[in-house]
């Protein structure tokens, strides 16, 4: 098993006032609540852990969000720039590159960059983007995911093909793709695809790519891994091996019990962070079924969980390092997953804590973790 | 008598229509609004004529093939609706998005529309970049809503709202659904065409405005501007009315649209 390092790059220090008057977090906080001398600091502390989680063993993996303040990093290719030069061996995950509000192209061309410049340490995450993107991108809700597949099958034939040729599709038109550099991993990087749907979770299975969920229960990761493995019985695929399925949770490693509970309620800052439903369930970005629940009072309940309730769920995994073995080991044996994405920082934890809990987990948790298939 | 709704096919598209009355025929276009709520304007409008209400494509029980995915589809398919009724040149009366589609088809034909009146429609951009023309009501609360789009905020509750709490279930589902189906085709730019303020003057049959005095969603002033663009158009602004007036005042603006179209 892998484990990854993650975080958001959050900028906290708000006035109290400030997701009140609002009304989020997300789209309409006003960039003047960033002070850009501590947006540095924090930059640089963040990438300060990146480059810590190298040193320790760990993986990387990086994200990108909009518009607000839980996720300062808006570029997702320049955060992996800073990174593919001043780590040595970690792979660098981007989950992921928005293919469905960003040039294909310029997917392809990034991506092919940060594989050839860090020697093949890329892993190509490709995302729709959440619902709250829409608007800072002001793409249409409606045929997101319709983009998302040609831009992957365009980017994807531009790695392959390593010649120029034409496309005119439904979405984009290019009549010379000619993307350089090509990747360093031969034909393109190992390609991640992000799911919480159980209707998308075929098309991964049939391009034999990874499937990775983002804080999602135990119950809903095993239904859409299960949908994966059953999937790959019905077009009699090969059967796929652990590897093919990633877990992001909150982790927090602690020494005592007590320290690892602090820890873990600090990172709850991410989950209490208020989306307004406007932004965060634009009208076609999921089926009307599926949109029901936000308009509906009680439909909102399953989002106000407890910390105990994310602790059961799987959401959060925080505790002592046996603990954390334990919940994993619970986490691999029920979902069969490889791949341990950890959300070890969030809100307003602290550097030495994340380092701590990072030290913690990389000395005491992953030496275990790595001898499971 | 009451409403009868069939289904109509056009193009090739399964269309729903609710029908009243009896005469010759007229169209209204609504946007996103349900079907099985019947504005009492339609009411007092079918007491003088046949009168027909499709729903748009993706709308209530309206088909949404792959195919349609402009606004200038669903301007042809209301061209060809239109030709399919067989009974010469038809009135057309629209609404809001319903509104922008019957401009839309004012602009390509003349032959199949007899007189178009536009309440409260969208469809152009007027205003600086920096102004939203048309308020942004999908991301705003129920309440919200009720504010800005009706002159009398406890008026509201006639029109059912996704957000509210007495909204659920296939009621809920079909809202979802018919504001998906709008939102196809307006999301960007947000419920205008930019060529359609130049393309109007090549409207030629009569039109008259008709625009709810209190309406913030597109306030008069955008109607003005829609009527200036519009050769000859006419337009009356009705008292104690938002977006709504086929709502808040049917008996008002069945009279005035009565009045235009049979003048």
């Amino acid at each position: 098993m892998l484990a990854y390092h993650f975080t958001e790059m959050p900028y906290p220090f708000l006035p109290d006032d400030a997701e009140e008057t609002y009304g989020a977090m997300r789209v309409t906080l006003p960039s003047r609540y960033c002070d850009p001398k501590i947006a540095h600091d924090l930059y640089n502390r963040y990438l300060d852990e990146y480059e810590y989680a190298d040193e320790l063993g760990l993986e990387i993996m990086l994200n990108e969000h909009h518009a607000t303040a839980t996720c300062m990093a808006a570029n997702v290719s320049i955060t992996a720039g800073t990174l593919v030069r001043r780590t040595k061996r970690a792979r660098i995950l981007v989950l992921g590159f928005p293919l469905a509000h960003r040039s294909p192209i310029q997917v392809a061309e990034d991506a092919a960059m940060l594989d050839v410049i860090s020697g093949g340490r890329l892993i190509a995450g490709f995302v729709r983007g959440v619902g709250t993107e829409i608007h800072p991108a002001n793409t249409n809700p409606s045929d997101t995911r319709e983009r998302m597949q040609e831009a992957h099958d365009l980017i994807i034939k531009a790695w392959k093909t390593q010649d120029v040729f034409n496309w005119e599709g439904k979405h984009y038109h290019y009549r010379y793709v000619n993307p350089w550099p090509r990747p360093y991993q031969q034909p393109h990087p190992p390609i991640w695809i992000t799911g919480s749907q159980p209707a998308a979770v075929p098309w991964v299975a049939d391009h034999h790519y990874t499937l990775a969920t983002v804080l999602t229960s135990y119950e809903q990761t095993e239904a859409l891994f299960t949908a994966y493995r059953k999937r790959c019985e019905e077009m009699n695929y090969p059967e796929p091996g652990t590897d093919r399925f990633a877990y992001c949770a909150l982790t927090f490693t602690g020494e005592t019990d007590k320290k690892a509970e602090e820890g873990g309620r600090k990172l709850l800052w991410y989950l209490n962070k208020r989306r307004p439903v406007g932004f965060f369930a634009p009208p076609g970005f999921v089926p009307p079924q599926g949109l029901t629940r936000f308009f509906d009072p009680k439909g909102m309940a399953r989002y106000n969980r407890t910390y105990e309730d994310l602790i059961d769920q799987g959401v959060i995994i925080a505790g002592t390092p046996k603990k954390v073995i334990e919940k994993v080991r619970y986490l691999h044996d029920r979902c069969g997953v490889g791949h341990l994405l950890m959300m070890n920082q969030a809100g307003f934890m602290t550097h030495e804590e994340t380092k701590r809990s990072m030290e913690l987990f990389a000395t005491e948790v992953y030496p275990e973790l790595k001898t499971w298939q | 008598m009451t409403w009868v709704s069939e289904t109509m096919e056009v193009d090739g598209v399964k269309l729903g229509v609710r029908q009243h009355g009896d005469g010759a025929p007229r169209v209204i276009l609504y946007g996103d609004q349900l079907d099985t709520q019947v504005p009492p304007f339609d009411d007092a409008l079918a007491k003088r004529s046949r009168v027909l209400v499709p729903s748009l494509p993706g709308i209530n029980q309206s088909e949404l093939p792959d195919w349609i995915d402009t606004m200038e589809d669903l301007a042809f398919l209301g061209l060809d609706l239109l030709e399919s009724l067989d009974a010469g040149p038809v009135d057309v009366i629209g609404h809001g998005f319903g509104g922008w589609v019957a401009a839309e088809m004012a602009v390509r034909a003349h032959e199949q529309i007899r007189r178009l009146a536009l309440i409260d429609s969208v469809g152009i951009k007027v205003s600086a970049p920096t102004v939203r023309d048309v308020q942004d009501v999908y991301v705003y609360t129920a309440q919200e809503v009720a504010e800005l789009a009706w002159h009398d905020p406890a008026a509201a509750r006639a029109l059912k709202w996704p957000g509210r709490e007495d909204v659920e279930g296939e009621v809920l589902l079909a809202l979802l659904r018919n504001r998906q189906s709008v939102l196809k085709f307006a999301w960007r730019p947000f419920m205008y065409n930019p060529k359609l303020l130049r393309r109007l003057a090549r409207v030629r049959v009569p039109t008259h405005l008709f625009w709810g005095a209190s309406d913030r969603v597109v306030t008069p002033d955008y109607g003005r501007a829609l009527q200036q663009a519009i050769p000859g158009a006419g337009f009356t602004a009705i008292p104690d009315a938002g977006h709504y007036p086929q709502w808040e005042q049917p008996k008002a603006l069945a009279r005035a649209v009565t009045e235009f179209l049979e003048s």
